[in-house]
């Protein structure tokens, strides 16, 4: 056969050529992604006509053809209210000093002593990138700037993640750096210095040799101008590295692990907040004037750890119920631990209900004092911050998600309750008969629409 | 025919698995995640699908079913099987007459369905003058087929499915490679991440053994079938006919599997060894291709 004897080989491959050079794409792929705008407001309202905060965010995503992400937050917050100063409740009317030196308020008796000129505006911007790095890897990175009245802070943070096992198992990590400035009114007060009875004038007094008298117990705040020795700034930084692990177990669960280590440096104190010097029979808080509340002072420096897991599980028709626990342990001896549970029930036409349950408690750090007793020494650290203090947390929480128009409305109604040690033990006088943490109710309310174009 | 597309993910790829010209088919390719992975394969997916619509035989009403009820008037192709057209002419040229894309009105007297069940040349011998692609006018773009002919592009749409749907998969993820599984016809796309290869299983003829072949670029094919056949006194009759007799050839290989620059490339080499019958292997050999010839 002549077939058989000939090469065509040449010839074939040539009319292949020919036949697949044909004009090709008769579909089209369209691959652009979408800009996707996540919008909410929040409103937060504390018992006791504490604090209000009110929070719009507007977050815009987009992903690219090549899987590469881009998400920009945009928050601003409004706090307005009262908040804790710090000081004790006593059996009399009690009148402070605002930080400006020039101002005073009060707390009438039995009452936990509130700053009622809380007020403050922030607003922040986060920016986060994420990319491709290889075929199983992801390359992010990520920057934050948020202005406050008295505060500012910036940061940068990066990290790289990797698939492996089929994708079922990712391997992450990531490091950050956080840079803080804080200038609040009138300066930053010296650690432990006497609150100063108000001026009612901006005048201030050169006398600066304080340093020998805070150590004494006994000393007087008579000798020291709010204003001047002040400085304007206080500085922190703060580092962070996190790793992480996630694994699919199986088509219905999925676990991830966390841990977290942040080591900050710098100034960790707040300056508006006090503590009181009572007697150390009668319990009773010494008089302003005769040194009755000490500016608080933190360590420099703090390292936290947390370890963070969350169970994922899919139960029947897309409806998930996601358990997770948190320790958190630092070297100022705050150990804590928060469980969430939270279902999202997938119902018809693509709504989602999801109740939600939070519960957290902490001991206290080290140096929380509710109150110094004035015959003591004074510690080298102290603060009666409540956020120092042991408590428990319960947030009880219910979110509502409803397809509208072209995006998704989602509702959600939170309730918080804080609960310390009202009446602690070591508690001297007329303490044992106030309210030395009272309980702390607040509402949440979220309203937020996402759609994409 | 079932419309899914079930996609799964491999680790360094991903692999879509679907049915299309009566075969189990799949599709491998690499992409940066899931959600594009998904839109490439629904897009070489409804390719191939496309391309089945197009040319299927089975189909009433389609575009090959017109060309073919176009009752001796002349017809108008589009550009694809204009191509096509002018592909099957240059096989046939090239064949000596061996490949005929008219030959498929031979099926209605041969079924091979491994009875003994063989027609009798008095059946066959009054189609024999509706086969010849020689009586077919082609001038592209117009065909003019004679009354009772038909043509059937089975023997290249298969492979011409699979090779368009890797280039065009190339087109559209040039940084990413896809291999195309159409029941066994393989093309080749793009060049795998990290220069991998794509590891291949082919079946030893007793289907007990298996090589690994690593293949970076290119197509395989496979042409035969060891289920068709008729056996009558001994004599086994492959499916494979002379288009200018109307009879089985003989002493033709069960399968033959060859693998060369494209699928089509390969598909017809391996076709056109078995029209070779005994020869086949020594066709083979002169196409320096790599092959594996089952008896």
């Amino acid at each position: 056969m002549q077939l058989t004897r000939k090469k065509i080989r040449g010839s074939l491959g040539a009319a292949v050529c020919t036949l697949l050079a044909a004009p090709v794409v008769e579909g089209k792929l369209a691959t652009d992604g979408q800009w996707t705008i996540d919008s909410a407001a929040l409103l937060y309202v504390e018992g006791g006509g504490r604090v209000v905060a009110f929070e719009p965010v507007v977050k815009v995503s987009k992903v690219y053809d090549d899987s590469s992400r881009l998400d920009m937050q945009l928050t601003l917050d409004s706090l307005t209210g009262s908040s804790p100063n710090g000081a004790s409740p006593t059996n009399r009317v009690q009148t402070f000093t605002r930080s400006s030196g020039s101002d005073q308020y009060v707390a009438q008796v039995g009452e936990i002593p509130l700053d009622n000129s809380f007020r403050d505006q922030r607003s922040s911007l986060n920016i986060h990138w994420e990319e491709p790095w290889s075929r199983l890897s992801r390359l992010s990175l990520g920057g934050h700037f948020s202005d406050e009245f008295d505060f500012q802070s910036v940061g940068v943070q990066t990290g790289l993640s990797h698939d492996f096992n089929q994708r079922n198992t990712t391997l992450s990590a990531s490091i950050g750096i956080e840079a803080d400035r804080i200038f609040p009114d009138g300066g930053v007060p010296e650690a432990f210095s006497v609150m100063k009875v108000a001026t009612g004038d901006d005048d201030d007094d050169d006398d600066d040799d304080d340093d020998d008298k805070k150590d004494d117990p006994k000393f007087k705040g008579d000798d020291d101008g709010i204003k001047n020795n002040r400085q304007s700034s206080a500085y922190k930084t703060v580092y962070e590295l996190l790793l992480g692990f996630t694994q699919v177990l199986n088509r219905k669960m999925l676990i991830q692990v966390n841990y977290l280590m942040s080591e900050s440096t710098g100034y960790h104190t707040d300056p508006f907040k006090v503590l009181s010097r009572v007697d150390a029979t009668s319990g009773e808080t010494l008089l302003l004037e005769n040194g009755g509340y000490l500016y608080e002072k933190r360590p420099e420096e703090r390292l936290k750890q947390s370890l963070f897991s969350l169970l994922k599980y899919h139960v029947a028709s897309h409806s998930v119920m996601d358990t997770s626990y948190r320790y958190l342990r630092d070297d100022w001896g705050v150990r804590s631990h928060t469980m969430v549970m939270q279902y999202n029930w997938q119902m018809g036409d693509n709504q989602v209900v999801s109740p939600s349950f939070r519960y957290y408690v902490q001991s206290a750090a080290d140096f929380y004092h509710h109150s110094l007793l004035a015959n003591e020494r004074i510690p080298d650290f102290a603060s009666s911050d409540v956020r120092l203090a042991a408590f428990n947390a319960t947030t009880l929480g219910v979110k509502y998600t409803l397809p509208l128009g072209v995006g998704v409305m989602t509702t959600r109604l939170s309730w918080y309750q804080q609960k310390g040690e009202s009446f602690p033990a070591d508690a001297v006088g007329i303490q044992k008969e106030l309210e030395l943490f009272p309980d702390l109710d607040a509402l949440i309310v979220q309203l937020g629409y996402r759609f994409s174009w | 025919m079932s419309k899914d597309i079930i996609l799964t993910d491999k680790g360094t790829h991903f692999c879509g698995v679907f049915r299309a010209m009566n075969s189990p088919c799949e599709i491998l390719l690499e992409a940066p995640n899931e959600n594009l992975a998904s839109q490439w394969l629904k897009f070489a997916v409804t390719e191939v699908w496309r391309i089945e619509q197009k040319f299927s035989r089975y189909l009433l009403d389609n575009y090959l079913y017109q060309i073919n009820h176009s009752d001796g008037k002349p017809f108008y192709v589009d550009v694809e099987t204009a191509k096509l057209l002018d592909f099957a002419e240059h096989c046939y040229r090239m064949s000596e007459g061996l490949f005929d894309v008219s030959s498929g009105i031979l099926r209605k007297v041969w079924c091979f369905d491994g009875s003994d069940h063989i027609p009798d040349q008095v059946s066959i011998a009054p189609l024999l003058p509706r086969i010849g692609w020689h009586k077919i006018s082609w001038h592209n773009p117009r065909i003019i087929l004679p009354m009772g002919m038909e043509i059937d592009l089975g023997g290249v749409a298969k492979e011409y499915a699979a090779d368009r749907v890797a280039l065009l998969l190339q087109s559209v993820a040039p940084k990413y490679g896809c291999l195309v599984n159409l029941g066994g016809d393989i093309a080749l796309g793009g060049v795998r991440c990290n220069d991998d290869c794509w590891r291949i299983g082919i079946e030893s003829p007793d289907g007990r053994e298996t090589e690994e072949l690593s293949l970076s670029a290119g197509g395989l094919a496979t042409s035969g079938d060891v289920h068709r056949y008729l056996l009558k006194d001994g004599k086994r009759y492959s499916h494979i006919l002379d288009p200018r007799t109307g009879w089985p050839i003989e002493q033709v290989p069960r399968s033959v599997t060859v693998m060369a620059n494209s699928c089509t490339e390969a598909g017809l080499l391996a076709t056109l060894s078995l029209l070779c019958g005994r020869e086949a292997e020594n066709f083979l050999d002169q196409q320096d291709v790599r092959y594996w010839c089952l008896r």
